[in-house]
């Protein structure tokens, strides 16, 4: 028979739900799901995660998805994010879902709830659908729901044993229902609690004591009444811990002393405590010797002396990240370049006191860095990037915000001694120039990602070397004012896989470059123009009727662009799924083509 | 379906840099050098100049005026100190310019 699909009938259902497993994006399952009823059915059979909004009936909703889905094994209920229906198209606050018929069948489900407001949450007769649907659930992740109480979670924790992961991020919920989750969930492995302020250190003592021996990973993040307690009892059951994630004000030294003691094998630990000082770190520099990533966030008492124990204890450390802590210097950084030669990944952000010493020592041990962030960091100079530049071969990202005495000197070291790098991103270090970007040009033939915002001294010469060395994927110059339609020209000529550009506030650049940037890159998706006054509905025609790919376009504040402009991207670009303009840019033709797509500017403050 | 809802913010009106958000509104009655102008309990990436006495209508103020980092656009001022009791409310707060800022819809 002519047309007939002869493989689709030979294929066995086994090899189809094979091959639907290696689809990944929500698109292309919801369009092999519409080929035809077989496809329909295998697909719903190899989902195994699902992504629930806001729903005006959740209760409803979640008992059709069980019956739809039977394979599944990830949940992700996100309250926050509301489903934008064609009756309140454009108005996306979560209080618009209340209006839907729905409530009224659903307001006597909740036998604690008052009134139709509750009932458009999700409750626990709502989670406990979701358990007896969804037997085989592994992870589970609710976000704002603000309806649910320990009874559903317990029902829940009951009926599903295999649970691996649970994410609780403004529930409710109190201890009864953490307890439970500890009794019955014997694999889990995951727990992260953010912002959960019925639970008490009773809870979670329980969960810990339950699911001692599975648990690997455990985070708190503002969760008012969470004490030190808690985390003696993770000290005392959790002896396989790996990853420790704190956010709170009121865990003190004793509580992570504990966890120090109690976990041996722990790898990832992340505090953001202002109460947690240097005793806390010399412990965990002794006590945990598999230590891989130490992140210290904001405001803490940390001192050189807790650094040092660190680098003395945790040989293993491969990502250090030092936010905001002021009094840590380059001595402490020295200590830790001697002890931990693996390290791959630094960052270094707004700690003032921290200096070009502590740098070079990290350039002279740290042979295997490949990722360098520096923020803020007002007191290095060239000296610290050239040591890294100079033996540090394996660079492949440097990260540079407010690094005002970094220059020429420094960047072209790195050009010369980093030759692997991939991706470049400079901010506000006016320093730089184009002395130094040319040598990134010449040396590093790798380069993919590059960015220079608001360096006002990188200019044309620069952008020509990158296009003559450098492959870009994608291009950042926003607010570089010496730029014009000479060096994007040369980056249209040069850089043919160029998929990103962001050349807002640019006041050099005109339509000629538009014009080659369509004839060099067909492969651009994301393009940003605003602020530019020189750019007219003529350079924008060339771009998009060669760029048919465009994902999205922002172009406010463009004098030059008009309605006739706006008109032609939607027209040539069928694909596009953003536009960013002025409200009074869009015709009434081009609303009705092209609906959604466009998001306005909002001035109307 | 969904979108992601993000914190809803404020940015300049000279190159988009992210410079409040919408939360940190404290009054949007207030009077700037060029139109209306609000007070914000906090502001990010921007950078705060020399502080000045200046009379404003509502008496003497110490301020300091606020530029984007990026752009270095003059957005409004800082309340560093108030002289009168009935203002020290507004020590250490944020006047943004209603025609310095835009929305973010993005």
């Amino acid at each position: 028979m002519r047309g007939h699909a002869w493989i689709n009938t030979i294929l066995p259902d086994e090899l189809i739900i094979e091959i639907f497993r290696c689809l990944d994006s929500k698109l292309s399952r919801d369009a092999c799901s519409l080929v035809c009823k077989r496809w329909l059915k295998l697909e719903r059979l190899s989902r195994t995660t699902l992504r629930i909004g806001a729903t005006g009936s959740p209760e409803l909703f979640v008992h059709l998805l069980a019956r739809r889905f039977v394979n599944i094994r990830n949940v992700h209920i996100d309250e926050r994010l509301a489903i934008s229906l064609p009756l309140h198209s454009g108005r996306r606050r979560r209080n618009e879902v209340m209006c839907l018929p729905f409530n009224s069948h659903h307001a006597t489900d909740n036998t604690g709830a008052e009134g139709a407001l509750e009932s458009s949450y999700l409750s626990d007769a709502g989670l406990i659908a979701l358990s007896v649907g969804f037997p085989n659930l592994e992870k589970l992740s609710l976000i704002w729901c603000s309806n649910i109480s320990s009874q559903g979670l317990t029902s829940l924790a009951e009926k599903c044993r295999f649970l691996k992961s649970l994410d609780l991020q403004g529930c409710y919920v109190g201890d009864q229902g953490v307890a439970a989750v500890g009794e019955f969930c014997k694999q889990l492995e995951d727990v992260n609690l953010r912002f959960c302020e019925g639970l008490t250190d009773t809870g979670l003592v329980e969960l810990a004591r339950g699911c001692g021996k599975s648990l690997k990973t455990f985070g708190i993040t503002a969760c008012a009444k969470i004490t030190d307690v808690s985390l003696e009892a993770v000290g005392m059951h959790c002896k396989y811990l790996e990853s420790l994630s704190l956010d709170s004000e009121i865990i003190h030294n004793k509580g992570v002393l504990s966890v120090a003691q109690g976990c041996p094998l722990l790898k990832v630990l992340k505090l953001q405590c202002t109460n947690v000082t240097d005793e806390a770190l010399v412990a965990v520099g002794s006590l945990c010797p598999s230590l891989e990533l130490l992140a210290l966030y904001s405001f803490q008492e940390f001192t050189d002396k807790g650094l040092r124990a660190i680098g003395v204890g945790c040989k293993k450390l491969k990502n250090l990240t030092l936010s905001d802590c002021y009094f840590l210097s380059d001595i402490g950084l020295d200590a830790v370049a001697a002890g931990c030669k693996g390290l791959t990944h630094l960052e270094v952000n707004g700690c003032h006191n921290i200096g070009s010493l502590g740098l070079e020592s990290i350039g002279k041990s740290c042979h295997q860095l490949t990722e360098l962030a520096l923020l803020y960091c007002q007191k290095i100079v060239n000296s610290g990037l050239l040591g890294i530049g100079q033996s540090c071969k394996f660079l492949q990202a440097l990260h540079l915000v407010d690094c005002s005495r970094i220059g020429d000197e420094a960047i072209c070291g790195i050009a010369k001694g980093c030759r692997n790098l991939k991706k470049l991103h400079i901010r506000r270090c006016y320093e730089i120039g184009d002395a130094g970007i040319v040598a990134i040009g010449e040396n590093c033939q790798f380069l993919t990602d590059l960015s220079l915002r608001f360096c006002d001294r990188v200019g044309d010469e620069g952008l020509i070397a990158i296009g003559k060395g450098c492959s870009l994927h994608q291009l950042n110059v926003s607010g570089c004012h010496r730029i014009g339609d000479v060096g994007l020209v040369a980056i249209a000529r040069g850089c043919p896989q160029l998929s990103y550009l962001d050349v807002s506030v640019l006041e050099n650049l005109g339509d000629m470059a538009m014009a080659e940037l369509g004839e060099g890159c067909p492969l651009l998706k994301d393009i940003v123009l605003s602020h530019c006054h020189q750019i007219t509905d003529a350079g924008l025609m060339h771009l998009v009727k060669r760029c048919t790919m465009l994902d999205s376009c922002q172009m406010v504040y463009c004098p030059g662009i008009t309605a006739a402009g706006v008109a032609t991207v939607v027209s040539s670009c069928p694909s596009v799924k953003k536009i960013l303009v002025e409200k009074w840019k869009v015709s009434e033709r081009t609303k009705r083509r092209a609906g959604s797509v466009i998001s306005y500017l909002c001035v109307d403050l | 379906m969904a979108e992601l809802l993000g914190p809803r913010l404020y940015s300049c009106c000279n190159c988009r840099n992210h410079v409040a958000l919408h939360d940190d509104i404290i009054s949007k009655a207030f009077q700037g050098r060029h139109g209306r102008a609000f007070l914000f309990s906090h502001a990010m990436n921007i950078t705060v100049g020399p502080k000045e006495d200046r009379h404003l209508m509502t008496g003497l103020h110490t301020v300091a005026d606020v530029h984007c980092v990026d752009c270095r656009e003059v957005l409004g001022w800082k309340y560093e100190r108030a002289y009168e009791a009935s203002q020290k409310y507004k020590e250490g707060k944020f006047i943004l310019e209603k025609s310095k800022i835009v929305r973010d819809n993005w």
